[in-house]
């Protein structure tokens, strides 16, 4: 016994250490596994106020472009909504959109996030998907009372279910942590023929955004033989190094889509 | 001593917000990003408690974790790079000791000093740091890149900041 405490004394920095790094692996692994952990939110709570503190100071630069490019979006919509005919059926009411500004983002890491200043009282929830005016920017993953987390594309476990406009072909959309500009899109067998130039719009299949909002263009497509798979990149319609207004979109229906969903996966494990 | 220990804090502060609202947003070259708050651990005071230096490095990357959602990244390479800077002291230790100046800083240990000094706690801090982010070996020569370049720009940094910081400590501040 006398041993063992002297050695620990006389190891102590090095059994700190050890404390201190274990301390540090929890913390990483925590925000990896339960999403809506507590520590995760008081996080984004914090860093939420201090950065809208620094978002008061700072919103006016590019105010410029940022208005010219909602300028151009509302004249898009306004056209839209000419030429579609009035149909006042269910389908309209599936996605209801909540707008909202970025007050902090980063794009040259490895696991990219962005903080806006909307949550809870707004009626931001977890697992709510997120666009941009120019095409997808990824989901909530965190939300304090003022302030929402959200996981983008450009992050190494954001998956998101995507298919080709013109031909239908669906799959996945990954990043490879290298290029904040372009994406991959995995799982197209070989023998689709893609073009550069070909557009990648989503799936809408786990209710996250609806059918067809804007993903990417196609920049290169390889077949590679040993995979039966392509390799295909596509560069990112959304610009993650200038965000500023995102719409969060909010699925009545999602409930009802992930019941469906989770009775499947239920009788697949039986 | 008390006055030191204000100016620790202040320092501590001062550079947690110079990290989280401008270098986390400036974006070098697209991909690069210097973490200068390891300057904080960098001129803590040679007799400084390595304990207390490992409890200090563990706040300070919790600090960071924090606002920049990345909770245990931060904590993680920042504690090791305090468990390495008794040893880096210990390695660097001039023959007769540190005992004329507390400070390990350009101007009471010298430039070459310094460089040496700052490079190796700076290359252990970022390898940790930028190994934790992608966990995959496939783009290892990037990840390798990355983090010498964003070292480069931090040890940069911290010899400017060095240089500001130094200055100012020579006319009085409690230090020598």
């Amino acid at each position: 016994m006398r041993n063992l405490i002297e050695f620990l004394w006389k190891n102590q920095f090095t059994i700190i250490f050890l404390l201190l790094e274990v301390v540090g692996f929890f913390l990483l692994s925590s925000t990896n596994s339960f999403h809506q952990s507590k520590l995760y939110s008081a996080s984004v709570a914090y860093s939420g106020k201090i950065y809208s503190i620094n978002q008061s100071y700072l919103q006016y630069i590019g105010l410029q472009e940022e208005n010219a490019r909602l300028r151009e979006e509302n004249a898009m919509l306004r056209e839209e909504l000419f030429t579609r005919p009035i149909n006042k059926n269910l389908q309209n009411k599936t996605f209801e959109t909540i707008p909202a500004t970025v007050i902090m983002s980063t794009f040259n890491r490895g696991s990219n996030f962005i903080i806006i200043n909307k949550g809870e009282q707004d009626g931001v929830k977890s697992e709510m998907g997120v666009i941009s005016t120019s095409g997808i920017v990824g989901r909530v993953i965190h939300v304090s009372d003022k302030y929402a987390a959200i996981m983008p594309v450009l992050h190494s476990q954001s998956i998101t279910s995507v298919r080709l406009k013109n031909q239908d072909y669906f799959g996945r959309c990954k990043w490879n942590q290298f290029d904040p500009e372009v994406a991959q899109m995995l799982d197209v067998p070989n023998h689709v023929a893609i073009n550069e130039g070909d557009t990648i719009v989503t799936r809408g299949s786990n209710g996250l955004f609806p059918n067809g909002e804007m993903v990417g263009v196609v920049i290169s497509a390889s077949k590679d033989p040993s995979e039966g798979f392509q390799e295909i990149n596509m560069k990112l319609s959304t610009n993650f190094q200038n965000l500023k207004t995102v719409y969060l979109i909010k699925n009545n229906f999602k409930s009802e889509l992930d019941s469906l969903t989770n009775s499947i996966n239920e009788w697949d494990a039986k | 001593m008390g006055r030191e220990v204000i100016i620790h804090i202040i320092r501590f502060i001062l550079l947690v917000l110079l990290q989280i609202l401008v270098l986390n947003q400036v974006q070098f070259t697209g991909i690069l990003n210097p973490y200068l708050y390891l300057y904080f651990l960098l001129v803590l005071p040679v007799d400084f408690s390595p304990n207390m230096g490992l409890v200090v490095g563990f706040l300070l990357g919790l600090t960071v974790d924090i606002f920049s959602q990345t909770l245990g990244m931060h904590t993680i390479a920042t504690v090791f790079a305090a468990y390495c800077r008794p040893y880096a002291l210990r390695y660097m230790a001039p023959r007769d000791g540190y005992e004329s100046s507390r400070i390990p800083g350009i101007k009471q240990m010298g430039w070459l000093w310094f460089l040496t000094y700052a490079s190796i706690i700076i290359v252990f801090h970022h390898f940790v740091l930028f190994f934790m982010e992608s966990f995959k070996m496939s783009g290892l020569w990037f990840t390798l890149g990355k983090a010498l370049g964003s070292g480069i720009l931090t040890l940069v940094l911290a010899i400017i900041a060095e240089m500001l910081f130094a200055r100012r400590a020579g006319k009085g501040l409690g230090y020598e």
